[in-house]
């Protein structure tokens, strides 16, 4: 379903989210937060675009950030060819109506001292989209009563407070919520997550009738796997602020191409106890870099198998050239100290690798220069999918022919 | 077994959805309170304060700077001596005779015409009223033959001449009108008195009146009093003579220190009228002049605690409004905006509360001391503000101030409510920011807010009566619940109910506010409860 033909109903393109965490005032050491870091894609008419990753990725300050709930540090968003990042924030009613959200907890996403009628017509009021009507009032209770139906709540629960409902229930009205003024584009930001997998099921089928009935457009945000397959036409993998992989859901499913997405996706659990298809999966090593000050490297070096090269003496004249200007990534003996230490990707120098050679390590771990020396693009590796990786080719020959 | 339990009919099934009532957030907070015993209690009391405030002084008989010369310091039970079937006397502390009835409404003060102070022996005679007319205002000279001690009024043209005291019980004084004075004639309230050839007054005693108009004293207590009523009719104060002398015997008696502390020595009166002697307390009656009992200036008590909730209640009003209207719009402000915004406010609050407010007020009382803002509407005067009486002052300081605590809890309280998702989505909406700020942050951080100002009340009424109590708030005649206690200390010993109830009336008021507080804190956020 190649869609490069259609117009896209956003385009974000190098969208960055930086938030200062500098502290105090006569510490004046600067620490930028990169919680989006440069990351383009496209959502066309009627499709889903699902974006998952790890908690932290990211996900979700993309999508506060898209609808300008957060400021955008840099890059654009286009939104039907208009530039929402260069619109101050008096001027963005108008867009505001087109771009809805979905949230995440369904108790802290409702106002508990509004009825459910001032929950959802808040919208209604704020567009005065009943303005020209000769009755306002009742046009309003009237879409208030339609949307509650269509959302599979009663006429009657208009008048109740949220605390009156189960969490399905307030995320229904949440959505009524966002329906309301019959938007273009709904970011559904891990509307599932804090439900019940029978009630998970339920709002994601609503979700998909919504979708067929009004034409909608989602970005859903989640990090369940399985449901973001089943509900999305592509989707985006997310890693440290940046985005590693896009491809329609089934190309990625079963062809992953970024050594994360294959990572994320063997973790899926098997729903067999028979089965417990632990050989496959891929368990990362080391810690998640820290999106704080990054280097300008790969977000994924320092935990990517393919970015490490093992390297084994062989003479150690030639063990020496091997190693000089390499760059370290794993932990070796301190060769003064006799300590281990982490080397994590730093050039080895000659009289490094001297010491190393003296001390008498004769097989060493370092990770690929360009790995740890430039960020990987993404680049459109095969039609419509995207891979922000070095050594994509060389790691998936097999799997790209 | 079986037939233990049976099916429902039909037509009594319910469903549960359709039965119970839906309430709403305050609803909810009401039911709690309810059952909330203690705030209940303080609720009732909150009620009844502002209540006797706002309509006491409506129903109360005198005002607060009504004084009472004749019954001063007079506790609220009075200890009655009866000397005939219709004679009740209450001598007080400081040994006024004072006449009452049998259930303790007193009425005339006898006034001390001599005192034996060999014998303990205090003597006191009714006061009587002499009415006198006057044509002409023309002053008479002082006759030449009139005897060494003569008191002289040129106006009136009536001498008196002071006979010997405590000599006997006949008391005689003569009293002498100028020939020429307009004066015709002198009534007492009981018989005229004709005047002789000699314009003399014969058997007429004239000893200390009461009442505060130019009283000419002489040095051994024959006084008498000149009051005017109009141009034309005067009225003397005379007090007359020999039979209706009261004396009063007091005895001190010393008992073991220990029994009683220094100073407190048991006072023992005898009293004599018209041949009949009493050394025995009749009975132990309620003061039904004055509820509460006067203090050292003869002012009602019980009036003036009523007026005193009156200051107490402007000055909580002062401290909620303020409260409201300037810490919480302050807070929200500062905590949705955020940023150097709110940095830059929460700063300014830091300064304002680094500075005591004792120190606020003293300054401001110097500042304010000049200070009368007042204007006319509808033809009626009214003043606003002022600055000398003491309460402006307090105001102004509390107004300066009293937010700053409350601007804090509100911008933290918005901090973290701004970051809800509800506020998010109304920010998605496009909902501006101040309906966000009016219609969810605020409404949901109203629960602090309220427990944190029936907290904030008693201690702005506390401030009130401390800085009244320390002399630096509200200033005489007006009385402040502090001032009360203030004035009360300085005989505290002697007459320690006039302490008691001002102390009384602040204690009530900061329990039924802090009682209500706690329920109110109980009920608007049950999680605390449990911990």
């Amino acid at each position: 379903m190649s869609k490069t033909t259609e117009k896209p109903v956003l385009e974000v393109r190098n969208l960055k989210k930086y938030f200062d965490k500098s502290k105090g005032f006569f510490n004046r050491e600067e620490k930028i937060l990169t919680a989006v870091d440069d990351i383009s894609f496209k959502i066309y008419k009627g499709e889903t675009f699902g974006l998952v990753g790890e908690s932290g990725c990211g996900k979700t300050t993309t999508g506060r950030t898209i609808i300008k709930l957060y400021e955008p540090t840099g890059g654009s968003i286009l939104f039907d060819g208009v530039d929402l990042a260069t619109i101050p924030e008096k001027d963005m009613l108008p867009y505001r109506k087109d771009m809805q959200m979905i949230f995440q907890d369904p108790y802290a996403s409702l106002n508990g001292r509004m009825t459910v009628t001032d929950i959802v017509g808040e919208g209604i009021d704020t567009h005065g989209i009943f303005d020209d009507e000769d009755d306002p009032e009742l046009a309003r209770q009237e879409k208030i009563y339609e949307i509650l139906e269509s959302v599979g709540l009663k006429r009657e629960h208009a008048s109740r407070y949220p605390h009156e409902f189960s969490g399905g229930q307030r995320q229904r009205i949440g959505i009524a919520r966002a329906l309301a003024v019959d938007p273009k584009l709904i970011i559904c930001d891990e509307p599932i997550s804090a439900l019940d997998v029978s009630i998970q099921a339920q709002v994601v089928n609503m979700l998909e009738d919504f979708q067929k009935d009004k034409g909608l457009t989602y970005l859903f945000i989640a990090h369940d796997l399985s449901m973001v397959k089943h509900i999305s036409d592509r989707i985006g993998v997310m890693y440290v602020g940046k985005l590693m992989e896009v491809a329609s859901s089934d190309d990625l499913y079963l062809k992953p191409l970024h050594p994360y997405t294959k990572a994320l996706l063997s973790s899926i659990p098997v729903p067999d106890p028979d089965n417990k298809d632990t050989e496959n999966r891929i368990v990362l090593e080391g810690d998640v870099t820290s999106p704080i000050n990054p280097k300008p490297r790969c977000r994924f070096c320092t935990r990517c198998e393919y970015s490490k090269e093992v390297l084994e003496e062989e003479s150690s004249s030639n063990f020496r050239d091997k190693i000089i200007n390499r760059y370290s990534r794993e932990i070796i003996l301190h060769p003064e100290t006799h300590e281990l230490v982490v080397t994590d990707g730093q050039l080895i120098t000659p009289a490094l690798a001297d010491k190393i050679i003296n001390i008498g390590l004769n097989k060493i771990t370092l990770g690929k220069e360009k790995c740890f020396n430039e960020v990987p693009k993404l680049k459109e590796v095969i039609p419509d999918h995207f891979v922000a990786c070095h050594f994509t080719k060389k790691i998936n020959k097999d799997l790209l022919k | 077994m079986k037939d233990k339990f049976k099916l429902l009919p039909k037509e009594e099934k319910r469903d549960i959805e359709e039965t119970r009532k839906s309430l709403t957030y305050w609803e909810d907070v009401w039911r709690r309170l309810k059952n909330h015993k203690s705030s209940m209690f303080g609720l009732v009391g909150v009620i009844l304060i502002v209540f006797v405030a706002i309509f006491g002084p409506f129903f109360s008989p005198y005002g607060y700077e009504d004084t009472f010369t004749d019954y001063i310091n007079v506790p609220p039970r009075i200890d009655i001596y009866k000397i005939t079937e219709e004679k009740y006397f209450y001598v007080s502390e400081n040994r006024y005779l004072i006449e009452s009835t049998e259930n303790g409404t007193l009425g005339t003060r006898y006034n001390e015409v001599a005192r034996d102070l060999i014998n303990r022996v205090l003597y006191f005679s009714k006061p009587y009223k002499i009415k006198t007319e006057i044509t002409s205002s023309t002053t008479y000279p002082a006759p030449t033959d009139l005897a060494e001690n003569v008191f002289y009024s040129e106006t009136w043209g009536i001498g008196l001449i002071d006979a010997e005291f405590a000599t006997g019980d006949e008391f005689i004084d003569i009293a002498y009108i100028h020939p020429d004075s307009p004066l015709t004639s002198l009534s007492f309230e009981e018989a005229d008195f004709e005047l002789n050839d000699d314009y003399l007054l014969d058997n007429v005693t004239f000893i200390n009146p009461s009442g505060d108009a130019d009283a000419i004293s002489s040095d051994e207590g024959a006084e008498f009093l000149i009051e005017q009523f109009d141009t034309n009719t005067k009225i003397i104060d005379i007090r007359v003579s020999s039979s209706d002398i009261v004396s009063v015997d007091y005895s001190l008696k010393l008992v073991e220190p220990s029994e009683r502390p220094e100073g407190m020595e048991d006072v023992i009166y005898q009293i004599e009228y018209k041949g009949n002697e009493v050394s025995e307390v009749y009975d132990t009656v309620r003061n039904q002049n004055n509820f509460l009992g006067t203090d050292h200036l003869g002012r009602d008590v019980l009036t003036r605690i009523i007026f005193g909730a009156r200051i107490s209640l402007t000055v909580a009003l002062v401290a909620t409004l303020v409260n409201f209207f300037i810490g919480v719009v302050y807070g929200t402000v500062a905590g949705y905006v955020g940023g150097s915004v709110d940095n830059y406010m929460m700063r300014i609050v830091d300064i304002i509360n680094s500075i005591p407010l004792v120190l606020y007020v003293i300054l401001l009382s110097v500042v304010l001391n000049e200070v009368v803002i007042d204007f006319n509407l509808f033809g009626r005067h009214f003043t606003l503000f002022r600055g000398s009486g003491g309460l402006g002052t307090i105001i102004v300081a509390l107004g300066f101030v009293y937010w700053v605590n409350m601007a804090r809890l509100v911008r933290g309280q918005i901090i973290g409510l701004k970051r809800q998702e509800y506020v998010l989505a109304a920010r998605t909406i496009g909902v501006s920011n101040i309906k966000i700020m009016t219609r969810h942050l605020v409404p949901n951080a109203m629960g602090p807010i309220i427990v944190s100002m029936t907290m904030m009340i008693p201690a702005a009424v506390f401030t009130e009566a401390f800085l009244s109590f320390i002399g630096l708030g509200v200033s005489a005649p007006q009385a402040s619940w502090g001032t009360l206690a203030n004035e009360a200390l300085q005989a505290f010993r002697r007459y320690p109910y006039q302490l008691f109830y001002p102390s009384l009336a602040i204690s009530i008021t900061m329990l039924a506010f802090n009682f209500l507080g706690d329920g109110l804190r109980d009920a608007l956020d049950p999680r605390l409860r449990q911990g």
